[in-house]
């Protein structure tokens, strides 16, 4: 697989929300405005380019008996750069996602590119994987928390769509919204796949 | 056993090098992150103090116990009189603790309220500090955004100028109190219920005449029973809940 292969990949082929289905906590519980989707998409990027970086590097020196310890470790210790970091010098940014900059820990994103290509690439594809994979969780963030934010709240990055009259469809804000949009959209990409591969 | 060691020895590397370079980011944020947090408080305590900016306040710590903590409040002063109060709040929501300060004038009508700590969930329960834009996205499209730095919290808003037994959560917009936020009960009656109990509980406090609950700061601190006696409250005489 070639080098622009490697970074395009996650963002549709193997795009980690809608492909993998990987992490769909974070996915399903800050999509609720695009700020929120981008900062959350951003955060997460970081993690995984760092932890993958690491990984990569350390991926001789592990004995596979320890190996997952390990991985939980450097991603922890990302983890808690970015919410030091966030917390001294984007503090708005930091409340608004709360409780779901720690949860990144667990987010299985990372943990699965720690797992199944950092641990057995060098180190320059393991960035483009990262970055690849980081675009494609923050694209999926953003289209799912655009299209609950605007049929939910009536606005798009916290202005309004339309007009006063407009009554949002709370639902879509609230967390049965995030299964309905999430499910749809990835009904959707199947069905450009099939249509794709048909021709094909 | 060496492959035992080896992978004890690993681990304790990898734990020992991320705690070095965890403490090395914490000593370079710490300041900047400590630094913020008082400003907000300072500046919280200044908008819920709207009616009084030019106020000094004397701290006071009570037994009184209030959430499970003992109950703080500071006096507001200004040319040597006491023009009001302003206390903290702690309301437990659906993932955190909401902590708001609370800035009250003598006859116990709520000056402003800031929320300055919560961790609900974004989108929802975090919309307690959401500032809502007037501009729709095609006025900010096409330029004709008005400029909105001043615009405050709505939700924050609304218990400006309320007293204690007017701190009602409601759902429906045409109905008199709180309009809680949809989809968020939980955590605009954390709020709403943390300040009135604090309001409440301040009230008898500051009134102390008869049976306060509890009454008496510690040692070296003046005595807080006159001190707003002056300004006596309508509000209801609420036992602490």
């Amino acid at each position: 697989m070639n080098a622009v292969s490697e970074l395009t990949k996650g963002v549709y082929r193997e795009n980690p929300v809608f492909r993998l289905a990987l992490g769909l906590c974070p996915a399903l519980a800050v999509s609720t405005s695009v700020e929120n989707g981008l900062g959350m998409g951003a955060a997460a990027t970081f993690v995984l380019l760092g932890s993958n970086i690491v990984v990569s590097l350390i991926r001789k020196a592990i004995p596979a008996k320890v190996r997952i310890p390990c991985y939980i470790i450097v991603i922890a210790s990302f983890v808690t750069v970015v919410e030091l970091v966030m917390g001294a010098y984007l503090p708005e940014l930091s409340k608004s996602l709360g409780i779901f900059i720690p949860l990144i820990v667990v987010n299985c994103i990372i943990l699965g590119r720690a797992e199944a290509f950092a641990s057995k690439n060098g180190i320059f594809r393991s960035i483009l994987d990262a970055i690849g994979m980081g675009i494609g969780f923050t694209f999926a963030l953003v289209l799912i928390s655009a299209l609950r934010e605007i049929l939910g709240d009536g606005k798009l990055m916290g202005y309004m769509v339309f007009g006063p009259n407009f009554k949002p469809v709370l639902m879509m804000i609230l967390a049965p919204g995030a299964f309905i949009t999430m499910g749809l959209l990835m009904g959707m990409f199947n069905v450009i796949d099939e249509r794709r591969q048909r021709k094909g | 056993m060496g492959n035992f060691f080896r992978l004890v020895a690993t681990l304790t590397i990898i734990a020992a090098l991320a705690s070095f370079g965890l403490s090395a980011v914490y000593n370079s944020t710490h300041e900047i992150t400590e630094e913020y947090k008082r400003q907000e408080e300072a500046s919280a305590r200044m908008a819920a103090l709207a009616c009084s900016p030019e106020a000094t306040f004397e701290h006071t710590v009570t037994e009184c116990q209030l959430d499970g903590r003992a109950f703080e409040y500071d006096t507001a002063m200004l040319d040597g009189e006491v023009i009001g109060y302003s206390f903290k709040a702690y309301g437990k929501g659906y993932s955190s603790t909401i902590e708001t300060i609370v800035g009250v004038d003598l006859t116990g009508t709520i000056c402003g309220i800031k929320i300055t700590f919560q961790q609900e969930t974004p989108g929802l329960g975090a919309k307690v500090m959401e500032v809502a834009s007037q501009n729709t996205l095609w006025d900010v499209v096409g330029g004709n955004a008005v400029d909105e730095t001043d615009v405050k919290p709505w939700f924050q808003v609304q218990f400006e100028g309320r007293t204690a037994d007017e701190l009602v959560v409601v759902k429906n917009p045409t109905e008199d109190g709180i309009l809680a936020i949809t989809g968020a009960t939980i955590s605009s009656d954390a709020v709403t219920n943390s300040i009135r109990r604090g309001l409440e509980l301040l009230t008898s406090i500051v009134n102390g005449e008869g049976d306060v609950p509890c009454e008496a700061a510690p040692e070296g601190m003046e005595p807080v029973g006159d001190a707003g006696a002056t300004g006596a409250n309508p509000a209801a005489e609420g036992e602490g809940r």
